[in-house]
């Protein structure tokens, strides 16, 4: 009985190994071993990379925000590193230590420990036990030297109220003229001086003249004679009839507000007497006010009045003509541009065969008709011009009763302008156009106008060569003077801004804009396509350059006197001869706890197991 | 007396049997439990060896730079460090047989990523992940069933954050 029993308790055991072999491989059989290969140079090295590449201005990150908005980070643009490193930096290494978990302790496996360290000290870490194995990752990162803060005071200087040394040109183009002996033909020139402080004036003239090697005519501005041309400073002589050119200091007979400048040409033998290329009005004077630059900007020049008296008969023949440019900068659409003149006394002796075009009013824009017309009387109309004008400098030439070296006038002839008491009825051209280069709108900053001769002596072509310096320059004109005149062609650095569009077609001043200066030396060449005309070195470079009126922060000094008399030192500096600052405003700005930048530095991210 | 022997011999008997079972099944349970067979051994060195290539590939610009589906050398998913999300798109065009070839594996993949707190970030609203087609990153066991599983984590800027990409790799 008691053997029968045992036996029993042999199968249980058996049937219980059975059923124990056959959970075991069950349990096998869903067995699925799942390996998480965490490396500790990935984990080192990704969480040090993605530290160095995330900034601030783009994280989403509530403690940053905060950190931001109480002001403990003031650079967004830092990496979250380097953030880290300037918190270290100016000693703060509690937010260091944060920052650092907050970027961290997330994303690092839960079983590995870690630190983050920089020049060795440690900013944040998670203790786990080391078995031995750690692997580092380090980055090399601009650097704020730690306890080597100072404090002290930055300035800068803006200037309120400027007083500027600036230079005006006013045109006297080439304009004519009366014919025959006993003839004269009287021109009056108006300009406007907007200054009570005028520096120097100086009048040029290049008058082209009869047979006669002595001129006869006169000179006034303001009423008071003006000795130009006696003698004259260059005189030519050409097909019998004599050219000369001269300049004379009309300082103390400006005045400001509005000028009158008469010029009386008598003729006393054959041909007539007319202005040459060369003939200006240089005024420097002192003026207040600051560049004020304007989307829209709208010009208007006046002809000069030219009346030409004679006209009893055709040998006495009278006709007034003139020339007047247009500018045309790049970069701009032009809104509108007239040309409205004003002819008076109109009346011919007829067209002489010799003039291509049949009537005794013709008008050029560039080499192209604008009209030509036959009036007898009175002459006022206005032409719309604007879809005719090019780049650059444009030309407005107007015969009236005459086509030289034609000249078909009877009675007097009279090209009307009279811009300080008849602006509306008086002949002058006008241009309205929209910048839309924004590069050419510069604000804050203070205008200039300066002027250069041309240097040596007179010459068949002539070059100069100006390096503008650090200077912004917004638009520059070549004055050219010349005796004798035909074709002139003007180069700015090799590339051709104006050549003459028809005889006598030379204004006197010729626009260059500004982006065909280039930095360093400008290269500026005038030529004359005619062998004997020479161009003289008072031909002059004017240009407009743009300074500015403050200087920033500078260094940091220990006393606030240090730092305002640095900042008015540079502001001085920047403005330079031409500009005086009567009134700056100093700003102090007292600086604490400023870091000093030094080399790099080392972080670097241990992890381990 | 007869009767108390034969009892004890029974009692011994039930027990070396009882002790032979059991330690039999606690080696098989060990020698299953940490995989100790050499084949088993080998396939998941196989299986590390590939995830790793697998991460370093996808963590690189890829060949060429600017790759596309149709001109890709080598699968990398960043520009300047971070995550491009083109190429990711450009990636999960790829058929997957072709892609595990330019992965350099012949095992089957699935990445995904996930933010800090381990919640899935899609890569795009229709899609999880990229890998195996019918997988997703909760059912790779039950779906497949693989003999070896292993998974590799990298850390990666994606879209201004630091997010995790998990790579799992099996047989």
């Amino acid at each position: 009985m008691g053997l029968k029993k045992g036996f029993f308790f042999t199968v249980d055991s058996i049937i219980g190994a059975g059923i124990i072999t056959i959970g075991i491989l069950l349990l096998y059989t869903f067995y699925i071993v799942e390996p998480s290969y965490t490396s500790l140079g990935y984990s080192s090295h990704d969480i040090i990379n993605a530290l160095s590449e995330l900034k601030i201005n783009e994280v989403n990150n509530p403690y940053v925000d905060e950190l931001i908005s109480t002001g403990e980070i003031t650079n967004p643009e830092n990496t979250i590193l380097e953030q880290i490193g300037e918190f270290w930096a100016l000693d703060k290494t509690d937010k260091a230590g944060n920052l650092t978990k907050e970027f961290t302790n997330d994303f690092i496996d839960e079983n590995l420990g870690f630190g983050f360290y920089i020049e060795g000290e440690e900013i944040y870490s998670r203790i786990k036990s080391n078995d031995g194995i750690s692997m580092t990752s380090k980055k090399m990162i601009s650097g704020i030297q730690r306890y080597r803060t100072r404090e002290g005071f930055t300035a800068r200087a803006i200037a309120t109220k400027v007083t500027k040394n600036t230079t005006e040109v006013f045109m006297i183009n080439p304009e004519g003229s009366s014919h025959g002996p006993g003839t004269t033909a009287d021109i009056i020139k108006k300009f406007y001086i907007n200054s009570s402080d005028v520096i120097k004036a100086t009048l040029f003239l290049t008058v082209h003249w009869g047979t006669s090697a002595t001129p006869s005519n006169d000179f006034d501005l303001n009423g008071v004679p003006t000795n130009i041309g006696n003698p004259w400073l260059y005189t030519q002589e050409k097909d019998v009839t004599h050219i000369g050119f001269d300049f004379v200091d009309i300082t103390n007979d400006v005045i400001s507000g509005w000028n009158e400048l008469k010029i009386k040409f008598l003729i006393q033998s054959d041909d007539h007497t007319h202005i040459h290329p060369g003939s200006k009005i240089i005024v420097e004077y002192e003026s207040t006010g600051k560049f004020v630059p304007s989307k829209l900007v709208e010009k208007r020049f006046y002809f000069d009045n030219v009346l030409s008296k004679g006209g009893n008969n055709l040998n006495k023949a009278t006709g007034a003509w003139s020339v007047l440019p247009i500018f045309v900068p790049k970069g701009v659409i032009i809104k509108n541009a007239t040309l409205h003149i004003v002819g008076k006394d109109l009346k011919s002796f007829g067209i002489p065969d010799g003039v291509p075009e049949k009537g005794n009013v013709q008008l050029y824009l560039n080499d192209e008709k604008i009209e030509i017309l036959n009036v007898t009387g009175t002459l006022n109309k206005t032409y719309d011009i604007k879809d005719s004008l090019g780049e650059g400098t444009n030309v407005v030439s107007v015969y009236l009763n005459c086509y030289p070296d034609y000249f078909f006038g009877e009675g007097e002839t009279l090209l009307y302008s009279d811009p300080e008491n008849d602006p509306e009825d008086s002949s002058y051209v006008e241009i309205e156009y929209e910048i839309i280069d924004t590069t050419k709108l510069q604000y804050g900053k203070i205008d200039v106008s300066l002027i250069e001769s041309f240097d040596g002596s007179m010459s068949n072509g002539k070059s100069y060569t100006k390096d503008f310096g650090d200077y912004d320059i917004i638009e520059s004109f070549i004055q050219v003077a010349q005796l004798d005149s035909g074709i002139v062609s003007v180069n700015a650095n090799s590339q051709n801004v104006f050549t003459t569009p028809r005889p006598l077609a030379t204004p006197s001043s010729i626009y260059i804009d500004s982006d065909y200066l280039i930095e360093g030396e400008n290269n500026f060449d005038v030529s004359d396509s005619c062998s004997d005309c020479y161009i003289l070195n008072e031909t002059t470079l004017q240009y407009y350059v743009l300074i500015p009126s403050l200087v920033g922060y500078g260094q940091i000094f220990d006393t606030e006197e240090d730092a305002v008399s640095d900042a008015e030192e540079r502001l001085n500096l920047l403005l330079g001869d031409y500009v005086k600052a009567t009134q700056i405003n100093k700003e102090v700005n007292p600086v604490g706890g400023v870091p000093s930048l030094w080399g790099p530095i080392i972080a670097e991210v241990r992890v381990w197991h | 007396m007869l009767s108390i022997l034969t009892k004890a011999q029974v009692f011994s008997l039930d027990l070396i049997i009882a002790m032979l079972v059991f330690g039999s099944a606690i080696l098989i349970y060990y020698k299953n439990i940490t995989n100790l067979s050499d084949q088993d051994e080998e396939l998941l060195d196989d299986l590390l060896i590939d995830v790793k290539s697998i991460s370093n590939s996808l963590v690189s610009q890829g060949y060429p730079y600017n790759w596309n589906k149709d001109n890709v050398v080598r699968i990398g998913i960043t520009d300047n460090n971070r995550v491009s999300e083109e190429k990711l798109a450009e990636f999960s065009k790829i058929p997957y047989k072709e892609s595990k070839k330019l992965l350099g594996t012949i095992y089957d993949y699935y990445v995904f990523f996930t933010d800090r707190n381990n919640n899935i970030m899609q890569i795009n609203s229709s899609l999880e992940g990229i890998g195996k087609p019918g997988v997703n990153f909760t059912n790779i066991q039950t779906v497949e069933n693989p003999k070896k599983l292993v998974k590799v984590t990298r850390l990666i800027v994606k879209e201004s954050e630091i997010e995790k990409m998990v790579i799992y790799l099996w047989d």
